[in-house]
């Protein structure tokens, strides 16, 4: 026999539920023909269905955790992996590399020199390329 | 020589230009949306062990028991909470990662220093050495800004698409089960309560000893209590839709290119969506 999954846990409380209402809409509808008894004894079969039948959907609810485990995991790596680019964004010393570069870059355009312009490009993309790949 | 000049730095900034476009607005304010909405699970103001309280409390007065400390054992509840709070925290925190990372000011940096140390020296390139004027400083500047903007701009959209290419598929698992959680377990058990409520009134109602007064005021006590149900379930059936939205512009995201104009196309109509549901959430949590 499987193990039981949160769905079919959900599922079954809502049987019971529907069943303690059964039981409730007949006491009622009965209430004056009930003896005292009866009328306890059902009543006590109601409140027992309701526990169960709440307690099913807590329990649902835990079941919920091993289906999920592997996802689980995988968003917590994933997130730290942002987090760690995010402290790779904000290294101060990578975000100078690239400026120093593109300073130099600037220098080149301004003075018109093409070969400059060149070299400071071939500097550039490689310092932002070699932060890329870090 | 001239016009070589002036095409070179056209040649060198019209790419630039077109890569400092990268428009991370959009998933921004798509990240702030579901970081919003996802925390609302926050201020619902209801737990399964607050639910397992008021059923003890509910049970003892229907007994009529009193005991010095309460005996019920809520300890199924209590696992439901953290398993809730552990989604949920996974959840939240991967939206506020992915916020994080698209946000404004991450890559907003100064080159001041840089500044500096342009008008106090000179700068060789090639061996060859250049003179450089206040205004040439402030050229410098600006273009640096530019450069920069636009490496770490292409760098953070390269970085978001793969995470969120990489994440979509545990995150639709995690938001399915935070969203079941919440509609189908954290709502169901509040059907249970309701039922409660109707069989105690019920009881008071057609019971022969009861008096008029008490039969009325048991009518107006239990929809009152129906009401406030309601509203926390209908609470949680918008946080439910959200929380859906949420998992659908993340869906959407990670098949798309993610150019500006995907970007509108997809995030704008998402993000407004989610917005209205959280409107919704806050009026129907402070009626």
């Amino acid at each position: 026999m499987g193990k039981l999954t949160s769905q079919q846990a959900n599922q079954l409380s809502n049987n019971f539920l529907g069943l303690a209402q059964a039981i409730g809409d007949y006491r009622f509808k009965n209430w004056s023909s009930l003896s005292r008894k009866d009328n306890q004894h059902l009543a006590s079969f109601q409140w027992s269905l309701l526990n169960h039948g709440e307690d099913m959907l807590a329990f649902s609810a835990t079941l919920v955790f091993n289906e999920v485990a592997e996802s689980l995991a995988t968003i917590q790596a994933l997130t730290d992996n942002i987090q760690n680019t995010i402290i790779k964004l904000q290294a101060v010393q990578k975000v100078i590399d690239i400026a120093a570069c593109a300073v130099t870059l600037g220098a080149a355009i301004i003075s018109r020199d093409i070969n400059a312009i060149s070299e400071g490009l071939k500097t550039f993309v490689e310092t932002t390329k070699t932060n890329d790949e870090s | 020589m001239r016009f070589k000049g002036k095409k070179s730095f056209l040649i060198v900034v019209y790419p630039i230009l077109l890569t400092g476009c990268i428009n991370l607005k959009n998933v921004r304010d798509y990240t702030t949306c579901s970081k919003t909405t996802i925390a609302n699970f926050e201020q619902l103001d209801y737990s399964f062990n607050q639910h397992c309280t008021d059923r003890c409390i509910f049970t003892a007065a229907e007994k009529n028991t009193i005991s010095r400390e309460r005996d019920c054992d809520c300890s199924v509840y209590i696992k439901a909470d953290s398993v809730t709070f552990v989604l949920y925290n996974a959840i939240n925190t991967y939206y506020g990662a992915l916020g994080s990372l698209a946000a404004d000011d991450l890559t907003t940096y100064t080159i001041a220093p840089l500044e500096k140390v342009l008008t106090e020296q000179l700068i060789p390139i090639s061996g060859k050495r250049i003179e450089v004027t206040a205004d040439q400083v402030s050229s410098y500047s600006k273009i640096a800004t530019i450069l920069i903007r636009a490496s770490t701009g292409a760098y953070r959209k390269k970085k978001i698409k793969q995470f969120i290419e990489e994440g979509n598929a545990p995150v639709k698992v995690l938001i399915d089960a935070f969203q079941n959680i919440l509609s189908q377990s954290l709502s169901g058990v509040m059907n249970f309560k309701k039922e409660r409520l109707y069989i105690f009134y019920n009881e008071i109602i057609l019971d022969s000893t009861s008096s008029l007064y008490e039969r009325r005021k048991a009518i107006q006590e239990f929809y009152q209590q129906a009401d406030e149900i309601n509203n926390k379930q209908r609470q949680l059936e918008a946080l439910s839709l959200s929380l859906k939205k949420v998992a659908e512009g993340h869906d959407k995201l990670s098949k798309s290119k993610m150019s500006v104009k995907e970007l509108v196309e997809i995030l704008t109509p998402i993000s407004s969506d989610i917005k209205v549901l959280i409107a919704e959430f806050n009026k129907l949590k402070n009626s």
